[in-house]
C-alpha cells in the first residue's frame, strides 16, 4: 500500500512507526541510516493517538517537524492506524530487515513481542523466506511475562535477574497463560523459592519458542528482537534450550520500527527523482 | 491455492492483494473425478458423483502433498494457505509437514492461519491479516530475488 510522497518536500530523513499491541515505537533515521531519535510508549486502546504521540516525542527529541520526514512506514498490528504513514509493511518483514541490517550474518530471527511471538527465516538480503507465529494464545509472549510477574509479585524488570539465582528446577506449563498463572500461585503457596519459579517461567517460554523454531529448523546465526529480549532470564533460557548464542540488539524493542525506517529509506530511494 | 476461511473471509481478503485463489484441496480430494461433472448441470452431477464414486482419496498428508504438488505445477501457484481449523483437528494434523514438504519440493511458501470456518470466536481478523500480508511480502521478496 503506497501513499503519496511530496517530491518538493522530499527529505532523506525517514521514519518507522511500530504500533504494537502493548507498545508503540517510533524510529527517526538519517540518510546514513543512523538513528536520530526514537520513542517507546504504551499503545493503550487508541492506536492512532499512540502513533501520533510516539512520532511527536521522537520528532521533538530530534528537533524536527513531521514535514522534515521524507517517507514513513507503519508496521505492527496497528499499522493501518498510522495516519501519516506513506505505506504499511508487516512487522515480520520489518523485524527481519532490522535484524539483518544490524547483524548481516543472521538467518533466523526470534521476535517476542507483547502479544505474539514469531520465528522468521531470512535470506542474505534480510527478506523473510519463511515464518511461524504463535496461535491465539498469549503463552510465550510479553503479556505472559507481565501476568507471571504479577503473580510472583515482582517487577517485570527484576524477574530476569531473579531467575539467574535459581537453585532448583520446577516446572510451569507452557500451554496456557491462565493455567500457568494458577501453577505459579500454587508453587508460591507451597513455599517454592521465587527465583526457582522465575526460572521456570522463562523455561516455559523457551519451550514454546523452541517448538516454533523446530517447525522451521534452526539456521545460524540467531538474533532475538522485541521487548522480551531485554530480559536476561529469557535470553539465558533460550540459549540453553537452542544450544546457541543469541545476537541481541542494543534496543531490541525498537527493531520493528527500525526495520520499518530502513524499508522507508529504500522506498524513498525508489521514488526519488533521478 | 487456498483453504476455506471463516465464512469465505480469507478468500475475500485475497482479492485486496490482487491474488486469485485458484484451487484448493477440498474439491479435488473429496470429488476427484472432475471429468464426471457436467458444466451445464454442475450441482446435479456433483451430487450424483458423491453417490456413485469413492470420495476423499487423498486426505492423508502423503497423498495430499502429491496432489498439491501437481496442482502447484498445473496452475503455476505462488503460495499455499492452509487453514488450521479448530473444528477439525484431525484434518490439520499434518499441515506443518505438508507446508514444509511443498516448500522443499516445489519452492512454494505457505502459511497456516489458525482459525475456524464456522465459530467466530476463533476467528481473529488482525492475526489473519498479518499472516496474509507477510505471505505476500515474502512472495514479492522471492520474486525480486529471482529477477
Amino acid at each position: 500500500m503506497e501513499g503519496g510522497v511530496d517530491e518538493d518536500k522530499m527529505s532523506t530523513i525517514v521514519a518507522g512507526v511500530d504500533v504494537g499491541s502493548l507498545c508503540t515505537k517510533t524510529v527517526i533515521m538519517g540518510a546514513d541510516r543512523s538513528i536520530l531519535s526514537f520513542s517507546i510508549l504504551r499503545s493503550g486502546s487508541f492506536y492512532r493517538g499512540a502513533a501520533e504521540t510516539s512520532m511527536n516525542i521522537a520528532l521533538k527529541s530530534a528537533r524536527l517537524e513531521l514535514s522534515d520526514i521524507g517517507y514513513i512506514v507503519g508496521t505492527g498490528y496497528g499499522r493501518a492506524k498510522v495516519p501519516f504513514a506513506n505505506s504499511q509493511v508487516t512487522e515480520i518483514s520489518c523485524h527481519a530487515r532490522g535484524a539483518a541490517w544490524l547483524f548481516p550474518e543472521v538467518r533466523t530471527v526470534i521476535d517476542i513481542g507483547g502479544q505474539d511471538s514469531k520465528v522468521i527465516h531470512i535470506n542474505d538480503e534480510g527478506q523473510p523466506m519463511n515464518f511461524v507465529m504463535n496461535d491465539k494464545c498469549a503463552a510465550g509472549t510479553g503479556r505472559f511475562l507481565e501476568v507471571m510477574a504479577g503473580a510472583l509479585e515482582v517487577e517485570l524488570d527484576e524477574m530476569g535477574k531473579l531467575s539467574l539465582g535459581a537453585q532448583k528446577e520446577v516446572e510451569v506449563s507452557s500451554i496456557c497463560t491462565v493455567f500457568a498463572e494458577s501453577e505459579v500461585i500454587s508453587l508460591f503457596a507451597e513455599g517454592c523459592d521465587k527465583a526457582n519459579i522465575a526460572a521456570a517461567i522463562y523455561q516455559s517460554i523457551a519451550r514454546r519458542i523452541t517448538g516454533m523454531v523446530g517447525q522451521l529448523g534452526l539456521r545460524e546465526r540467531v538474533a532475538m528482537t522485541g521487548g522480551v529480549a531485554m530480559s536476561c532470564g529469557i535470553v539465558r533460557a533460550l540459549e540453553k534450550k537452542l544450544n546457541t548464542t543469541l545476537l541481541i540488539p542494543e534496543e531490541p524493542q525498537i527493531m520493528g520500527a527500525y526495520g520499518a525506517a530502513i524499508i522507508a529509506g529504500e522506498r524513498l530511494a525508489a521514488v526519488a527523482p533521478g | 491455492m487456498v483453504a476455506l476461511g471463516f465464512l469465505g473471509e480469507i478468500i475475500r481478503k485475497l482479492v485486496s492483494y490482487g491474488a486469485i485463489p485458484i484451487c484448493g484441496r477440498y474439491p479435488w480430494e473429496f470429488f476427484p473425478h472432475a471429468e464426471l461433472i457436467d458444466p451445464e448441470d454442475p450441482v446435479h452431477t456433483f451430487v450424483q458423483q458423491f453417490y456413485t464414486h469413492k470420495v476423499a482419496w487423498h486426505d492423508a498428508p502423503e497423498g495430499a502433498v502429491e496432489l498439491i504438488a501437481e496442482l502447484v505445477d498445473d496452475y503455476s501457484i505462488d503460495s499455499l494457505i492452509m487453514l488450521a481449523s479448530r473444528s477439525c483437528r484431525l484434518w490439520n494434523l499434518g499441515q506443518p509437514d505438508m507446508v514444509d514438504t511443498i516448500e522443499k519440493k516445489c519452492g512454494v511458501p505457505g502459511v497456516i492461519p489458525d482459525s475456524d470456518q464456522i465459530d467466530s470466536r476463533l476467528f481473529s481478523e488482525a492475526r489473519i491479516d498479518t499472516r496474509l500480508a507477510a505471505l505476500f511480502e515474502m512472495i514479492d521478496g522471492r520474486r525480486s530475488r529471482r529477477r
